[in-house]
C-alpha cells in the first residue's frame, strides 16, 4: 500500500493545492480528513466564495433527497461561518465574494455585507472583490441602509459591485495608501465622499472605474488626482463635473447628459465618449493644457461639440446611426452595408 | 522540433552545468535547461556553480525526471524565440500552436507517474523553484481532489483518520457550512 504522501507536504504546498479548488468551502471540507488537516484551510492566503461558479458543485451526496434550500438563501450564511472560523491572525492576500445571481433576490442587510468588508480590513487584504448582483425585480429589493467601506491600508485592488442595493459610505479619515486599482459599480454615493475618496484618500490610484449614482440630484463633482492614469466615468445625477488629472492618459465617459464638464488632462491620449453631446444640452470644456493630439478618439456620433477640440487624431472610431435609413427602406434582406469615406 | 533543439544546444554548448543528486549522481545539463530553476539561476548569477551544484534534497531518480521536464520546456522556449524571426506572423502562430500542443502532450505523459513520485516532484519543483513544474504537479493533485468527499480523498491518498469519532463529529458541526 502507498504511504500517505500528501499529508507530509508543508502547509504552503497544501495551500497551493487547495487554492486550485477555487472554493473556500471545498477547501474547508478537508478539515475532517485527519488531525493534520484540521486547520490547514483556516490559514489559506486567498478566500473565494463564488456563488455562480466554483461553489456550485455541491457534492452529489444527496441527489435524490428533498430539494435543498436554494443555495442563494444559505450562501451568505456559509460566508459568515467561514469568516468566523478563519484564523484570526492570518493576513489574507485576496478575498473574493460573488453572491449567486441566479435565484431571485435574497434580501441581505448592509450590515452583514459590512462585516465582510471589516473582515477584509482586519486581515489587510491586498485584493478585494465583492459582487452582489442586483435584484431580479427592480424596486422591490432596494434595501435601505448604508454600507461602509472601512480603510484597508494594504489593499492594491478593490472592486465593489453592489447591485444598486445600498449607499456606499466612505469614512472621511482613512487613507488607502497602496490602492492603485478601484472599481465601484452599481452603488449610490454622496458626491463629496466620492470626491474625497478619489482626490485625497487614494494617493496612488491609477485605474478608476465608476458606475455610480449620486444621492442628491444635480450634484457638482470634482475629481482631482495626481496619480490617475485611466478613468472610466459613468456618474448619474450630476450637473457639473470637473476632472483634473495631470497624468491621465485614457478617459472614457458614459451617459453624460445635460451637464457641464471641465476636463484638464495634459497627457490625455485616448478619449471614449459614449452618447452624443450635441443632442443634449452638454457643455464640455477642455482646459488649454489638454493635448490636441489624440491617439484614439472613440465617439458614437459625429459631434461638433467634441471633435473640433482635437486637431490631430491617429485612430478614430465612429458610430453611425442608420435608424433613419431603416425607416425608409426595408433592411430585412440587407446583407451588406458599404460605407464610403470621402475626404474632400 | 529536433532541429530547433540541436541548434539551441550548439549555441549553449559552452555553458554546461553539473547537477549532483543526493545520492551523488552527476547530471550534465545546458545552462538553458538548468535556469528553468530559479534556485539554480540565482546560484549561476552568484557564480557558485564551479565543481557542480549539489542538490541534497533531490534523489537521482527524481532529478532525472525534473531534468527531462526542463529540457523539454527549455527547448520549446528556445524554438519559439527562434521561429519568430524566420516565419510570417500566420506561420509563426501555426508553429506556436504546434509547440504548445506538443508541450501539452508531453506534460500529460509526464504526469503519468505513481503518487509517491508525484509528491517527490512537487517537493523538488518547490525546492528548485520551477514554477511551471510546480503548477503542473499541484494542479494534478487539485484536479484529483475536486468534487470528492472526504472519505474518497482519504482513500485515494491513504490518509489515516486519526480523529476520534467525537472529534470528527465536532469538526463536521463546525464546518457544516462547507458541506451544505
Amino acid at each position: 500500500m502507498d504511504m500517505d504522501c500528501i499529508s507530509g507536504l508543508p502547509d504552503e504546498l497544501l495551500h497551493d493545492i487547495l487554492l486550485r479548488l477555487e472554493s473556500t468551502r471545498a477547501a474547508a471540507r478537508t478539515s475532517v480528513l485527519s488531525r493534520r488537516w484540521r486547520h490547514v484551510w483556516a490559514n489559506l492566503p486567498e478566500l473565494v466564495f463564488d456563488g455562480d461558479g466554483t461553489d456550485d458543485d455541491s457534492d452529489s451526496d444527496d441527489e435524490d433527497s428533498a430539494p435543498p434550500p436554494p443555495p442563494a438563501a444559505s450562501f451568505p450564511d456559509s460566508i459568515d461561518n467561514a469568516l468566523r472560523a478563519y484564523s484570526a491572525s492570518t493576513i489574507v492576500e485576496s478575498l473574493d465574494i460573488s453572491l449567486p445571481s441566479a435565484s431571485g433576490c435574497p434580501a441581505i442587510p448592509a450590515r452583514r455585507v459590512g462585516s465582510w468588508l471589516r473582515f477584509a480590513s482586519r486581515h489587510q487584504v491586498r485584493r478585494l472583490y465583492l459582487d452582489v448582483p442586483s435584484s431580479d425585480t427592480p424596486g422591490t429589493c432596494q434595501e435601505a441602509g448604508a454600507l461602509e467601506l472601512p480603510t484597508i491600508d494594504r489593499a492594491q485592488y478593490i472592486s465593489l459591485s453592489l447591485g444598486d442595493r445600498w449607499q456606499l459610505r466612505i469614512r472621511p479619515a482613512g487613507v488607502f495608501a497602496d490602492l492603485t486599482d478601484l472599481t465601484i459599480r452599481e452603488a449610490t454615493m454622496e458626491g463629496h465622499e466620492l470626491e474625497a475618496l478619489v482626490s485625497s484618500q487614494c494617493p496612488r490610484l491609477s485605474d478608476l472605474r465608476l458606475r455610480v449614482t449620486l444621492v442628491a440630484d444635480e450634484s457638482d463633482i470634482s475629481l482631482r488626482s495626481d496619480s490617475l492614469q485611466t478613468l472610466s466615468f459613468c456618474v448619474d445625477n450630476t450637473s457639473r463635473i470637473e476632472i483634473v488629472a495631470p497624468r491621465m492618459e485614457k478617459l472614457s465617459v458614459y451617459q453624460f447628459y445635460d451637464s457641464e464638464a471641465r476636463i484638464s488632462g495634459p497627457k490625455l491620449a485616448e478619449l471614449v465618449w459614449d452618447g452624443n453631446p450635441d443632442a443634449f444640452d452638454s457643455d464640455i470644456q477642455f482646459d488649454d493644457d489638454t493635448s490636441r493630439h489624440l491617439r484614439v478618439l472613440d465617439v458614437n456620433e459625429i459631434s461638433s461639440t467634441l471633435m473640433p477640440r482635437f486637431s490631430k487624431v491617429d485612430e478614430l472610431t465612429l458610430g453611425i446611426d442608420i435608424s433613419e435609413v431603416c425607416s425608409v427602406i426595408s433592411t430585412t434582406n440587407l446583407i451588406f452595408i458599404r460605407v464610403n469615406i470621402i475626404f474632400i | 522540433m529536433a532541429s530547433a533543439g540541436s541548434g539551441d544546444e550548439k549555441a549553449a554548448a559552452a555553458a554546461m552545468i553539473t547537477l549532483i543528486s543526493s545520492d551523488n549522481e552527476k547530471f550534465e545539463v545546458t545552462e538553458a535547461t538548468a535556469t528553468l530553476s530559479q534556485t539554480i539561476r540565482h546560484m549561476i548569477e552568484d557564480g557558485c556553480t564551479d565543481g557542480g551544484v549539489p542538490l541534497p534534497n533531490v534523489t537521482s531518480k527524481i532529478l532525472a525526471r525534473v531534468i527531462e521536464y526542463c529540457k523539454k520546456h527549455a527547448t520549446a522556449a528556445a524554438g519559439e524565440e527562434g521561429s519568430s524571426s524566420s516565419f510570417s506572423d500566420a506561420a509563426f502562430l501555426e508553429v506556436d500552436r504546434a509547440f504548445l500542443e506538443e508541450l501539452e502532450e508531453f506534460d500529460d505523459a509526464f504526469l503519468e507517474v505513481d503518487r509517491a513520485t508525484l509528491f517527490d516532484l512537487i517537493l523538488a519543483a518547490n525546492y528548485l523553484d520551477i514554477k511551471g513544474l510546480l503548477n503542473l504537479t499541484c494542479q494534478k493533485v487539485a484536479d484529483s481532489v475536486k468534487g470528492k468527499t472526504p472519505e474518497q480523498i482519504r482513500e485515494m491518498y491513504n490518509i489515516v483518520n486519526d480523529l476520534t469519532p467525537e472529534e470528527e463529529a465536532e469538526i463536521r458541526r463546525e464546518t457544516q457550512w462547507a458541506f451544505e
